[in-house]
């Protein structure tokens, strides 16, 4: 695909402010929400039979615990895809706080995920005409 | 114009000779300068706390075979959170424990080695078929032994990377997310230390990228965890494909910096020079 300079320039710019300012907030926020994880989703939620022995013990500590999060973040919008876990409700024990603050991070995860990823991608294989 | 080599008959035989001439308490004499200059750093450098040295150790043993810290990825510092975390150091623990009861006399000799081989061939157990890949011929008895030793293998990478290996260590022995910090730690080296304007900024355009790109594919590793429940060789596996891709994204935005001309000066805009000087 042939583009002009010009907007090869905004676009790797697009795509780097959005990388800037993803890095900024996205970690924090997905460590932040790890770390004040309800204790009534993780007594309700991450035991057996909902999560393997190997993966109740690794998960418990940081950074692993990250993962969990990210489990229980895309499971409030993929919950097709719970055939095994069985933690589809998990939504019902989460404080609204809590639950607000895993949509804003799964959203901007995607939303970061296509833009980032996806411009990168797109510029990567275009041609800049002369 | 056509260059000949020189390489004379009489220099080459007297390479050889002098090789088949140098007798091994020679060799000897000229290892020992190299090694004691080792031995002194070594002790400056390899950490006091058990749990560092061992992840010095495995560090230290994983860039000799795996060249892991000069190639620059981080699927090594995963490998070893996964290889180092409770359910296998709990182990090594007992063994620990074990020794302390022979040696206080609460255990007899017989007692102590078969306490010993059954929670080693437990440990290898748990390792899976993965530990002679890992432990590369050595099985986890005799490395366990080295590291308890406290020996380290002393190549001439290793010493180069003494420094580095400290501080990775105290990293390393609290987890694996540690990458990121380490990775944006050596960006912030770089950037300090790189006069050209242009590479300071690909520097920070390459690390910033390679970090949110980590960022967001590890939580995306989420949609893949939640159909399966996760054993430790996937998430060594996922782990390591994370990395590789971070790195990957790293690469490909610094190239996608080149090409726009590297107008943009990230670096004074961000501030990121006044921070890494």
């Amino acid at each position: 695909m042939q583009i002009s300079q010009e907007l090869f320039d905004h676009l790797f710019l697009i795509m780097m402010f959005t990388a800037m300012g993803g890095l900024l907030w996205q970690p924090p926020l997905w460590i932040l929400l790890t770390f004040f994880t309800p204790k009534k989703l993780l007594n309700t939620y991450f035991k057996e039979p909902h999560f393997s022995q190997g993966e109740l013990i690794f998960m418990s500590r940081f950074p692993w615990s990250l993962f969990r999060t990210s489990i229980f973040g895309w499971i409030l919008f993929l919950p097709f895809l719970d055939k095994k876990r069985n933690i589809r409700n998990c939504y019902e024990v989460m404080p609204t706080w809590y639950r607000i603050g895993l949509i804003l991070l799964t959203i901007s995860t995607m939303l970061i995920m296509f833009i980032f990823f996806g411009i990168m991608f797109f510029l990567l294989t275009s041609h800049i005409t002369k | 114009m056509v260059v000949t080599d020189i390489s004379t008959p009489d220099s080459v035989g007297m390479c050889l000779a002098s090789d088949n001439q140098s007798s091994q308490s020679e060799t000897h004499l000229m290892m020992s300068p190299l090694k004691r200059e080792n031995l002194d750093q070594y002790k400056l450098y390899m950490p006091t706390d058990p749990k560092e040295r061992e992840a010095f150790w495995a560090m230290a043993w994983l860039d000799d075979n795996y060249n892991w810290l000069s190639g620059g990825l981080g699927a090594g510092l995963t490998t070893l959170g996964v290889l180092t975390h409770e359910q296998n150091t709990t182990l090594i623990k007992t063994v620990e424990t074990l020794y302390k009861q022979y040696q206080m006399g609460l255990i007899s000799k017989g007692q102590y080695d078969y306490g010993r081989r059954k929670a080693l061939s437990l440990f290898s157990q748990r390792l899976g078929p993965l530990e002679k890949l890992l432990l590369k011929g050595q099985t986890a008895q005799q490395a366990i032994q080295i590291a308890r030793s406290g020996a380290v293998p002393a190549t001439e990478k290793i010493a180069k990377n003494l420094s580095r290996l400290n501080k990775l260590s105290k990293l390393a022995s609290v987890g694996g997310v540690v990458l990121t910090g380490a990775s944006l730690g050596m960006g912030c080296y770089g950037i300090a230390h790189t006069q050209n304007r242009q590479k300071k900024n690909e520097i920070l355009v390459g690390t910033m990228s390679s970090t949110i790109a980590g960022s967001i594919l590890g939580y995306a590793l989420g949609v893949l965890l939640i159909s399966t429940p996760v054993g430790w060789v996937t998430a060594l596996a996922l782990g390591a494909g994370s990395a590789l891709a971070s790195y990957g994204a790293g690469e490909g935005a610094v190239k996608l910096y080149d090409m726009s001309g590297a107008k943009v000066d990230f670096a004074s805009m961000s501030g990121v020079d006044q921070i890494c000087k």
